[in-house]
């Protein structure tokens, strides 16, 4: 096959990777239980049955399935979700068990810092256990955190946790939700990040209109995407050079989206694809199979590991994540770029085929060409 | 600025051409891509 270009060539190794799926990447949403009532959270307690998650033994046995029916040699990491993982009074047990399959030996936990920032000795403990990145959420300067965090005090603990975590040797992420309210902050919040907690990346991520945020005034508006996408930019020409060094601070998007071929790989270090149910499978806080914990339970379940075999489910019903025609809906019937976003992160996605947003429609939209 | 874009796209050229397409977007959240934990960052922004 004659390739054009560098995104031929990404194109035909992302298709590929479609065909093969294999099993990378587990997403355990560990709990929906949490010690705060954020403003924003996407994966918020409501309108779930807290007394349906998983018992310790359930989830030990979910990861033992996973290791007897999949080709562990291609398997990576573990991403671990909430709620707050850290209220799970079993979690340091459950990681004991599991990383006894040293396949099982890249964690990384995302947390709001509350229970790590009052006693950062736990990071030491998880350290044995398989844990290699820790994620801690801070939302901007103090009083917009404590605000949307609705307590007074997280964001001391938030930034103490990452603190910690970097001293302690994490591989340590800060992300910050971007939304109307700390949007003008965040250049002063990057330099304050990169100076005085030194994570290995400063995450943006882009508020969704999901969870709590679904109907508050929380979403960026197009001139404000765009603003984040060149602070991005601007950032990322100034530091990529340095970016083999494990010592020294990237920038990135999160899932956002697909940004186009211009922009792409040249705001963050890597080119973006949603990876669920390609090579990520989402065990929710209950048992329910499904792509990532980031999409939202209103868009369904593939299966339950109550009741199904994860390997048949991961064979058989995930044709709605690896199979791309439905999604062709709307602006994307006509765009350019659909050949390499397939209809971009599936967190946006709906049953119907349309989505929450594209940030590459927003951004063509707001530069004025296509 | 027109340096760094040229660097930029050289590095660029790098990541669409790793094995794994998704290398670092499987590792999200600070785990280590590649098998000894570093090779993606070091081949790709490295020398």
């Amino acid at each position: 096959m004659k390739k054009e270009n560098g995104f031929d060539t990404w194109k035909y190794a992302v298709n590929n990777l479609i065909a093969k799926h294999p099993l990378q990447v587990v997403s355990w949403e560990a709990t929906r239980k949490c010690n705060l009532n954020c403003q924003h959270c996407g994966s918020p307690s409501e309108r779930t049955n807290l007394e349906e998650e998983l018992s310790t033994n359930e989830v030990i046995e979910a990861f033992k399935e996973i290791e007897r029916n999949f080709d562990m040699s291609k398997f990576r990491h573990i991403n671990i979700t909430g709620g707050e993982p850290f209220v799970r009074k079993d979690l340091l047990h459950i990681l004991g068990e599991i990383s006894k399959n040293q396949y099982f030996r890249n964690i990384d936990i995302q947390t709001n810092g509350i229970i790590l920032g009052k006693n950062p000795e736990i990071i030491e403990q998880l350290k044995p256990l398989g844990v290699t990145g820790i994620g801690v959420s801070i939302d901007g300067p103090k009083e917009i955190h404590d605000n949307f965090r609705r307590k007074s005090g997280s964001y001391d603990l938030a930034f103490k946790a990452a603190q910690e975590a970097v001293k302690r040797g994490m591989t340590t992420t800060v992300s910050i939700v971007a939304n109307p309210q700390n949007i003008n902050h965040i250049p002063e919040f990057y330099e304050k990040i990169k100076n005085e907690i030194h994570p290995r990346t400063f995450r943006i991520m882009t508020c969704d209109p999901l969870g709590r945020a679904e109907e508050s005034p929380l979403t960026l508006n197009s001139k404000q995407t765009k603003e984040v996408i060149n602070f991005l930019h601007e950032k990322y020409l100034e530091t990529f050079q340095n970016y083999a060094n494990p010592n020294s601070t990237m920038v990135e998007l999160g899932c956002g989206g697909w940004l186009g071929k211009d922009l792409e790989g040249m705001i963050r270090p890597f080119i973006f694809h949603c990876i669920a149910g390609l090579n990520n499978l989402g065990i929710l806080y209950d048992g329910k199979l499904a792509a990532c914990s980031n999409i939202p339970r209103e868009f369904g379940f593939e299966g339950d590991l109550k009741k199904d075999s994860i390997k048949d489910i991961w064979e058989n019903k995930y044709q709605r994540y690896r199979e791309s025609g439905w999604k062709k809906t709307g602006e994307c019937k006509s765009c350019t770029e659909w050949d390499y976003c397939h209809g971009g992160p599936m967190h946006k996605m709906k049953e119907d085929g349309s989505r929450t947003d594209c940030l590459y429609q927003t951004l063509s939209k707001t530069s004025g060409e296509k | 600025m027109k340096e760094l874009e040229k660097k930029a796209l050289e590095v660029r050229e790098k990541m669409l051409d790793w094995e794994n397409p998704v290398e670092y977007v499987n590792n999200m959240y600070g785990c280590h891509p590649g098998e000894k934990g570093t090779e993606y960052f070091s081949q790709v922004f490295g020398e």
